[in-house]
This record gives C-alpha cells, structure tokens and sequence, in this order.
C-alpha cells in the first residue's frame, strides 16, 4: 500500500515540476511591456531600450563603443545592445514580443516591413521634437519612406562604384581608368589572364561577386530593374539590354564555366576575395571597400576607384546609379517608444554618425558631416563626396512587393547569364511576371 | 483468486485496483500528455488554421479558405521544389541505403582491424550537419576543392559542383554518403541476425555468394531496408539543413538571402516553405505547403506499407 501512495506522489511532483517549468518558459515574454529601473546607478532612474543590431567583428566593436557614447550623455535611457547578425532571428523575435525596440537594416526591405507592420511610423515624432530632418541628403531620406510617410532614418548612404587594379591594368598598358563601357570591355579582355587549360588565372570583368554588377551596370547605362514610378522595366529597355549583353558577350568569349568557376574561388570579402588577392582586374564595390582593402584585409592591391562607367554614345548619363541607404528603425511593439526614438534620433544625428558610420569608414547620410574631418580623412573621401552629389543618381521607391519582384530578376537574368536563356525573353519575362506582383 | 472476483462483477465499473491502477499509469504519462498538447497537438491544429489565413507573423491572420493551396497551385516554383525533392527520394534513397547495405556487409566479414574500420566508417556520422557541410563547401569547390583535384589526377571531368545546376544536388548525395554511418550500423546488426544455419545448408546445396545474397540476405534483412526505407523517403521529404548551408556559402548570402541555388537547382520543398514563411512572410501559404507535404508523405508511406506483404518477411517467416 505505502509502495503504491509514495508512486503517486512521484508522479504527481514530476507533472507539477512540468507544469511550473512551462509556465515559467512563456512568463519571459512578458518583460517588454514593463519599464526595468536601472540596478547599476542608484541615483538616476533610467528606462531601458533594446538594440539589436546586424554588424558583427570590428564594425560590430565600432557600434558598440558609439552605444555607449549615447548612455554616457543620456540620463533617461540606457540602452541594452546586443550583436544580432541574423536577419531571421530578428524577424521571428519580433511578433512573439521577444525582439528589440531598435533595429538596422536596408533601405530596399523597408517596404516589404512597413506593409508588414513592423515598423514604427516616424513622422508624429519628427515633428514633436521637431528634429532636423532638411540636413539629410534628399535622396536618402526618401529611401525610408513609403507613401510619403517615413518608417526609418537614414545612418548611412550606400554608393557604388568601380573599383580597378592599376598594376594589373598598367601591365597592360593602361594609365588611365575607362570613362565608358566600350573601353571597360576592352581593357577587361586584355587583362584577362587564362590558364592552359582554360581557367581563369585574372579576371578582367568585373564578375565576382556574381551578382553585384548587373543592376548598378544596367542603371549606369540608363536602365534599371524598377521604373520611375515603382514599376517592372520593360522588355525594350536599352539599359538593360546593354548590361546583360555585355555580361553575356565576356562569358562566351572566355568560357561560362570557366567564369563560373573563378566565381567560385573566392569568398567576398575575405582573404580569398579575388580582388584583395590581385586577381580581379575591375569591381563593383561600395565606398566601404577603400577601409576593407587597407586596414581590414591588410592587401597591398594598388588600387583606385571611378565612376561606372557609360556607354559611348551616352555621355549625359555620367555617374548615373542607385543611392540605397542604411537604416534603423522603431518596432512597433517596442514597450519603450519614446526612448528608442530618442536614442535613434541620436544615432542618425550628428555625433551619432560621426561615432558609428563614418568610423566604419562609411558615408554618412548627413550634409553637415560630408566636411567632417574625420570623414574626410577615410578612403577615396573626395571621390564619393563628388558622387553624392551627382543629378544622375536615383533610386527605387519602397513598396510592399519588392522582395518578390527581386526574386523573379534575380531568377530570369541569371538564366540570361548562364546563355540559357536569350536577352528578350529575359526582359520579356520580368516584365510579364512583375507586372502580377508589383501592380 | 482476483480474477475469480473480476468475472463476479461483470458489468461497466472496474475494480478498485483497476481504477487506481489507470490513474497512476494516467499520472505517470501526464508529463508526456501535456508536453504533446502544447508543442506538438496545439501547433498543428494552429497551423491547420494558418494554412487556411493570410498570416503575415505580425499582424492578426485573416481567414481566406483555400486560396493558399490555390495560389500554391498555380505557383510554378511549388512544382519545381517537389520535383527538387523528389529527385533526391528518388536517387538519394537507394544510394545511400544501397551504400549502407555494400558497407554493412564488407564491415560484415572476418578480415583483421574490423573494429577500427567499422569506428573509422561510422566517424563521419556523428559530425554535426552543419559543421560537415561547411567541409564539404570546400572540398567541393571548383577550383582549389579536393574532390576536383582528384579527378583531375585521374584525368576525369572537374564538373563545378556547387555553381552548376545540373551537378548541384549530384553533389549533396556525394555529400549524404560521406555520412552513411548510421545505415551501416542498423544494417550491420541486422546482418548478423540471419541465422547462419541458413547460409551453411544452403552451401552445401551448392549456392554460391550472389545466390546467397538474393535469396538468404535479402529476405533475411528485409524487414530493416522496410524500416530504413519509409525513414529514408520520409527524411528526404523534408530535405533543407545542406541545401540551405550549401546555397548560404556559395553565394555569400544571395540575392535577398532568398536564393534556391543555381536557377533553383537547389530550392527543395522545405526550402521553399522557409523562404515563404520567414522570407516573404508568407506564413498562411507556407503553413499551406507543410499541409500536402504531410499529406504527401502520408500517401507515400501507406502505399510503402501495402506492398510490404509482397517482399518483407519478419523473424522466422
């Protein structure tokens, strides 16, 4: 009988032991709502924010030191930090209550997040704390909006241009840089350097990483993916036509699967990137490269940087390309609204930036800091301040099906590239299946 | 005596020892009850819902009936995952369970240092998926990878497997049977469960090795290539860890990170449902898609299991 009563009680202490253990895993969630006093300084009563944050390694140690720059002059907020370099985890954190009040991320996803209802609309605060907002430069400020209303502030512009090895290139008998596709193409066949057995040693064209160029070539050559307006390009659009058939033509003439190959070889951005090894005569990069190449891989690839380029008979299009931003956003389950605001205020301010993007060797989103001198003593400064300031810069209004459409680019010009599929189809096809997404 | 008394009081109600016997066996298993209604009966029925919703994760679904499974119909990338995957059920399966069984039956004999290499053909499977698919990202590559310069060596064809969509899952199976440990491991105990009795009668009726095999072996073993044949198929079903690792590190990321490999080689059925889900944040069609792949999966084991009368024998049939 006792043998019996003690199995019972056994049992029943592991159901409760179960059940309190389940019921303390989901009470977690239920931190965000409530404002935590700060145990550290007793004097001051500080609410908390949340950051989580996509950088990681030494751009990850630059934004932390700028975090704490922000707590030092901050008496209201204290801001928790966290380095998060996974998209995902930050999506799947966010509805179940678990995520941060603050974020980063691109310029291109704010539509697809806005639409979602993730993020926080901006302008009541803007005009609240009446922060300054005619400082940003226009364009980047408008790659956070949709619908005219703004959904995140701008920390950083994102600018691409070509970069070239001169060594390679003088070898060749090259001094100068290319201005047009037509002289690019030429210098990126006589540079190019094969191997007996048809592999490619140097690369002249600017492919690697694979899919890089191809808008910037297409927008540089008047074309685009998206027109003006937020639509599919046509299938007549001589901009892009002229990139996929640049691209196609330096494929066949030196192999695809050979192209395929040296593709790759390498890892973007590592030691084994093509370009910091001397192996890759052109490239598409963005104004982080300068910093990458000198201090991050150490590579002592004597290189230089210019605009990309256009096609002969199209002069007036000069330095046309795509501005795309970096952005932090408020989520719009924060439990602490007005702090996060007042931390990104700070972040996308002046100091903020001057701490965080252009420490990192970026270009920042502000006109008042394009004289910066910390700015300017970074990488090829004079170059992309020049850029900046091009009129043939555009970009691609936000809407909630961008992703989609990108996708089905993506998918149709890579047929394009690999031969399998002719260049009117291609523009035939993005045209037809876009116009379903993005009506 | 109990038993005597049971039959006495014929009728509905249980004997007190019953009752209280039913009660703790209930108690005992409660751990597990609730555990399965939280996590597993609660997110099916949810996801039943779902599939039926246009849910985006962060806002409330709203209920669309069908029209997930219709989209998904119509969608040409839904046919060209399960035609990825089946590829690999279809190839994949009798590969690695026909190496499994090679392997067991070489592992299987009388030579010196059998326990070595038996440790040294099970090593591979206990390293963990993601770790090996990195490896295996480098000795596949093109240019500098192992598996090319051997071939080179021997004058063969260096395809590139991991930018080339026709090589791209010929490359994965490579890749599943560096990790067959398993398979072996089952099918070895089950070899040396054939009676050897048969093996040494049937010898002296003059069988030779092949004979033995197709008629003893096979037979013998056959209710274990039953067994890891409906987990094989079902496994490959489900098929993303390597693919989704293989894609991530030979693209850097991707288009959006979003990317089914070269023209979609790549983009297997499981794939496809994640890159819904927490990509386009399509959680309703990918909740849709989980759906027929039950459904799918369910069909396919059940008509495994009808043949079973035809070539499985148990024990000492």
């Amino acid at each position: 009988m006792r043998k019996h009563n003690w199995r019972k009680m056994v049992s029943l202490t592991l159901g409760f032991a179960l059940a309190i253990s389940l019921a303390g895993c989901s009470g977690g969630s239920q931190k965000k709502t409530s404002d935590n006093p700060k145990s550290e300084k007793s004097a001051e009563k500080k609410t908390k924010v949340t950051f989580w944050y996509l950088w990681s390694g030494e751009e990850g140690e630059t934004i932390e030191k700028a975090v704490q720059e922000y707590n030092k002059q901050s008496d209201k907020y204290k801001i928790d930090m966290l380095s998060v370099p996974d998209t995902q985890k930050i999506m799947a954190a966010i509805p179940a209550g678990n995520g941060p009040d603050v974020s980063d991320d691109f310029s291109n996803n704010v539509g697809k997040y806005a639409s979602a209802g993730i993020l926080e609309p901006l302008d009541d605060y803007i005009s609240k704390t009446k922060y300054d907002t005619d400082d940003f430069i226009p364009a980047a400020l408008d790659s956070c909006k949709m619908d005219g209303k703004t959904y995140s502030l701008p920390i950083s512009m994102n600018l691409e241009a070509l970069y070239y090895n001169k060594t390679l290139l003088k070898e060749a008998g090259y001094t100068e840089p290319p201005k047009t596709m037509e002289e690019m193409y030429e210098m990126a066949v006589k540079t190019t350097k094969v191997n007996e057995d048809g592999t490619l040693d140097v690369c002249g064209f600017p492919d690697f990483p694979a899919v890089y160029y191809l808008g910037n070539f297409a927008t540089a050559a008047g074309g685009g993916w998206y027109t003006e307006d937020g639509k599919p390009s046509t299938p007549d659009d001589f901009g892009n036509q002229y990139a996929l058939k640049l691209a196609r033509d330096y494929r066949t003439k030196f192999g695809l699967e050979n192209v395929i190959k040296f593709q790759s070889g390498g890892k973007y951005l590592d030691p084994t990137d093509p370009f910091l090894a001397g192996k890759q005569v052109f490239r598409v990069d963005g104004s982080w490269m300068g910093k990458s190449i000198k201090e991050t891989f150490q590579s002592d690839v004597d290189y230089g940087v210019t605009y990309i380029p256009y096609p002969k008979d199209k002069p007036e299009l000069k330095a046309r390309g795509l501005i795309s931003t970096s952005t932090l956003y408020i989520t719009a389950n924060s439990g602490n609204k007005d702090g996060s605001w007042d931390f990104m205020a700070w972040f996308a301010g002046k100091d903020g930036q001057a701490a965080s993007t252009i420490k990192n060797g970026g270009f920042p989103s502000r006109t008042s800091l394009l004289g910066d001198e910390t700015f300017r003593k970074g990488y090829d400064i004079d170059f992309y301040t020049e850029l900046a300031q091009s009129k043939n810069l555009t970009f691609v209004p936000n809407g909630p099906k961008n992703s989609e459409y990108d996708t089905i680019v993506s998918e149709q010009t890579e047929l394009c590239l690999n031969l399998k599929q002719d260049i009117e189809t291609t523009l035939k096809n993005i045209n037809t299946k876009g116009s379903e997404i993005l009506k | 005596m109990d038993g005597f008394h049971k039959e006495r009081r014929s009728g509905s109600s249980m004997s007190k020892m019953d009752r209280s016997r039913t009660k703790s066996g209930i108690l005992f298993a409660l751990p597990w009850i609730i555990g399965f209604l939280i996590f597993s009966l609660y997110p099916i029925c949810i996801s039943f819902y779902y599939s039926m919703s246009d849910f985006n994760i962060f806002q409330a679904p709203k209920w669309v009936a069908l029209d997930n499974y219709r989209e998904l119909f119509s969608d040409h990338k839904f046919y060209l995952s399960l035609q990825n995957t089946l590829y690999m059920v279809v190839f994949g399966t009798p590969i690695t369970l026909g190496a499994g069984l090679l392997l067991a039956i070489l592992l299987n004999q009388r030579i010196r240092g059998l326990s070595v290499f038996r440790t040294i053909f099970y090593l591979p499977s206990i390293v963990p998926i993601v770790a090996s698919s990195l490896l295996w990202l480098w000795i596949l590559n093109p240019q500098y990878g192992l598996l090319n310069s051997i071939l080179k060596a021997v004058g063969m064809k260096q395809p590139n497997w991991l930018m080339d969509p026709a090589y791209t899952k010929p490359a994965l199976i490579i890749m599943g049977l560096w990790g067959v440990g398993n398979t072996i491991i089952i099918f070895l105990a089950s070899l040396q469960d054939v009676p050897r009795s048969l093996y040494e009668a049937s010898k002296m009726d003059g069988a030779n090795a092949w004979q033995q095999f197709i008629h003893i072996t096979l037979p013998g073993i056959s209710s274990v290539i039953f067994f890891q044949l409906i987990m094989s198929i079902i496994n490959y079903f489900q098929y993303f860890t390597q693919a989704y690792l293989l894609i991530g590190g030979s693209t850097g990321g991707g288009t959006n990170g979003m990317s089914g490999g070269p023209e979609n080689s790549l983009l297997f059925y499981s794939l496809y449902l994640f890159h819904n889900a927490f990509g386009y944040f399509k959680m309703g069609k990918a909740s849709a898609m989980a759906w027929i792949l039950f459904l799918i999966i369910m069909a396919v084991t059940a008509l495994i299991f009808k043949t079973q009368d035809r070539w499985v024998t148990y024990g000492d049939q």
